[in-house]
């Protein structure tokens, strides 16, 4: 069986793993600008398919299927982003008498459509929030603004990844956030409609991980919280959920399945909720494909979600029955982004110039990182996932702060310290958190940190001295080692 | 004897270096720092204690240091009393360009009088939207840039006279 991957970066990495597990050969994709990239060298075979920016390339449709045509390829997995929930892609690929590694082309253009996402889920039964299932396709949004409470939340239909989302707190922000998340949109989605949903206060963002097998077998793989978000984006996730009573947690899991079921959903899935500060939860969307966060499930259940998902697609079984799966312990991810947090956490460039990954009991990393990986700005900002697993849910948080401290990258500047912020909080330790969280989140200062900063400043002072001296005598690089060990001596000889 | 003044956050410590010792705001202190890799990679042994850093020069003295999932920004400045930096110091009111992208919106024109914080460009990069703010308040003496042109980092985007 031979798969072709038509993503790149860590999820790349991730499912070409799985292939090699399962002895599949793995087909990469590549653009130009990614020639060096890891994926690339964790395939049996790897095509460049196209310029460096994605729209030339990773969502080139032709030429995806050009490549797996070339290879030889069976079957095609499309990884997150890029174009796994593209329906029109999924059917080219079963057009092209491939397997199409997700689920139904028809599922993906459904749930694509949070509008029709919304009337599926209220037919099945499921809690959806109210509002005026309307789309606003031009824009003119007066007439709907009587029908909802503000603050309203503008979503884009066609939405995804946190984007064409806006907040209106009032009616006079109302036309102003409309045009702003249509433009968004427009820009993300090549589709400008947007609906209106109220703001659910101090929600928490829970998923229910399915696998189904489109024969009307589905299975449920628990949840997980991703309440921890900034600009809409996930950065902290952990299964399970904490503070759920068993009650609840199986209300939640039965909502999924009854929308899954209807849908007769085939292949790995997530169903979205908000959990209101009542108990309440409101179904908000689904997600057709692998997601970012799954490695929490697979830390707790011990699946290996993708193996499973890629066993599904080859041979229509799901392998596993609901009796193998149960949850064991606790596992947290910190999502590392190449953010620059001098800048208000702006998306960051650079060179990767120096790595050391943590290891250790129950931590795992998954990432495409390698010395000298250029960090542009061409793809997301995502840099490595760092995932710990404990007996409970305190051991886990310590082992996550200890992977956290431990790892280093040199060359871009990245969220680290901020997450161990996060995880050192007693809000997050007490698992007080809801997608609010980081609007008020105030990092404490450490006592550690003038400790720390004493050191810094002695380093960096020794470093300019030597970049002084050195410009004056103009002493060769090669002197490099000899400064550095007559000051070594020097600072033994003061002992 | 050569005197250092690094600048961290909002402190500064004092760092004197001559031939037969090393002072911290006027403190003693005993160290090695021992480069690992090449690469910026630094052990500092102080006292008892082995910490490892990692040093990123950003130019113009100034360090990106991370150690233990901490991170530390330091800028070194030359002898006790002088105050600039190395190098130049860019305009205050510059707004520069802090990643590659396009420009989507330009919300002001040459001669507008701005307020600080009110937006002037917006980039895209990296699939995302982002609103540059004025760092200034004033009037806007410099917009070189084009709607849907491509900068770079760091490229002007827009000069505002502090007023």
């Amino acid at each position: 069986m031979k798969i072709l991957v038509a993503n790149r970066g860590e999820i790349a990495v991730r499912v070409l793993r799985a292939c090699r597990d399962l002895g599949f050969s793995g087909v990469a994709i590549y653009s130009n600008g990614d020639q060096e990239a890891l994926h690339t060298r964790y395939a049996d075979e790897a095509i460049c398919i196209g310029p460096t920016p994605a729209a030339e390339s990773y969502l080139q449709i032709p030429a995806i299927l050009d490549a797996a045509r070339k290879t030889g390829a069976a079957a095609v997995h499309p990884g997150y982003g890029f174009l796994s929930e593209n329906a029109d892609f999924a059917r080219a690929v079963e057009d092209a008498g491939l397997i199409f590694i997700g689920p139904r082309p028809e599922t993906i253009a459904l749930t694509g459509d949070k509008l029709e996402a919304r009337k599926a889920a209220r037919k099945a039964g499921l809690p959806v929030l109210p509002g005026p299932d309307v789309p606003i396709s031009e824009a003119a949004p007066y007439e709907l603004a009587d029908q909802v409470h503000f603050p309203v939340l503008i979503k884009a239909s066609a939405g995804g990844g946190g984007r064409g989302i806006r907040l209106a707190r009032s009616y006079e922000e109302l036309e102003r956030m409309v045009a702003a998340a249509r433009q968004e949109a427009q820009a993300a989605f090549g589709n400008a409609t947007v609906f209106l949903e109220p703001l659910v206060q101090h929600a928490r963002h829970i998923e229910v991980q399915i696998l189904g097998d489109g024969q009307g077998r589905i299975l449920c793989l628990g949840e997980r919280e991703c309440s921890i978000q900034r600009r809409r984006q996930k950065l902290i996730e952990e299964s399970p959920a904490p503070g759920l009573t068993d009650a609840l947690r199986q209300r939640l899991h039965e909502a999924a399945l009854r929308l899954v079921t209807a849908l007769n959903y085939r292949s790995l899935g997530t169903v979205e909720f908000l959990l209101d500060t009542h108990g309440r939860f409101h179904f908000i969307e689904v997600n057709p494909r692998i997601q970012v966060e799954h490695p929490v499930t697979e830390m707790v259940t011990g699946i290996d979600l993708i193996r499973a998902q890629l066993q599904m697609a080859v041979d229509g079984s799901l392998h596993y029955t609901q009796d193998d799966i149960s949850s064991r312990g606790w596992a947290i991810e910190a999502r590392v982004l190449a953010e620059d947090p001098d800048q208000g956490f702006l998306p960051a460039t650079g060179k990767i110039t120096y790595l050391k990954e943590p290891g250790g009991p129950g931590i795992r990393i998954d990432d495409a990182l390698y010395l000298g990986l250029p960090i542009s700005a061409d793809y997301d900002s995502l840099l490595a996932k760092v995932i710990a697993w404990g007996e409970d849910r305190p051991s886990a948080i310590s082992r996550l702060r200890r992977a956290l401290r431990e790892l280093q990258i040199g060359g871009v500047p990245t969220d680290i310290e901020f997450l161990t912020q996060i995880v050192d909080s007693p809000s997050f330790l007490a698992g007080r958190t809801d997608t609010t969280f980081l609007e008020t989140f105030q990092p404490a200062e450490r006592e550690e940190d003038e400790i720390l900063e004493r050191e810094v400043a002695l380093a960096t002072a020794l470093l300019a001295h030597q970049a002084n001296n050195q410009a004056i005598y103009k002493i060769p690089l090669a002197g490099n080692a000899w400064q550095m060990t007559a000051w070594r001596e020097q600072m033994h000889g003061d002992r | 004897m050569a005197a250092y003044r690094v600048l961290i956050g909002k402190r500064e410590y004092i760092v004197e270096i001559s031939d037969d010792q090393l002072l911290v705001n006027g403190e003693k202190e005993q160290v090695n720092l021992i480069p690992l890799n090449g690469g910026g990679l630094y052990l500092l042994r102080r006292g008892d204690q082995s910490k490892e850093l990692h040093v990123q020069s950003q130019g113009r003295r100034r360090y990106d240091v991370t150690s233990d999932g901490r991170r530390v920004v330091a800028q070194v400045v030359k002898d006790r009393g002088q105050c600039s930096p190395w190098g130049e110091q860019n305009h205050l009111g510059d707004l520069l360009a802090p990643m590659p992208g396009m420009v989507v919106s330009i919300k002001a024109r040459e001669g507008e009088r701005v307020e600080q914080g009110q937006v002037l460009v917006v980039l895209e990069s990296m699939k995302m939207q982002m609103e540059l703010r004025s760092p200034v308040s004033g009037l806007v003496s410099k917009m070189p840039i084009q709607f849907q042109s491509q900068v770079d980092k760091g490229v002007l985007l827009a000069r505002v006279d502090q007023a």
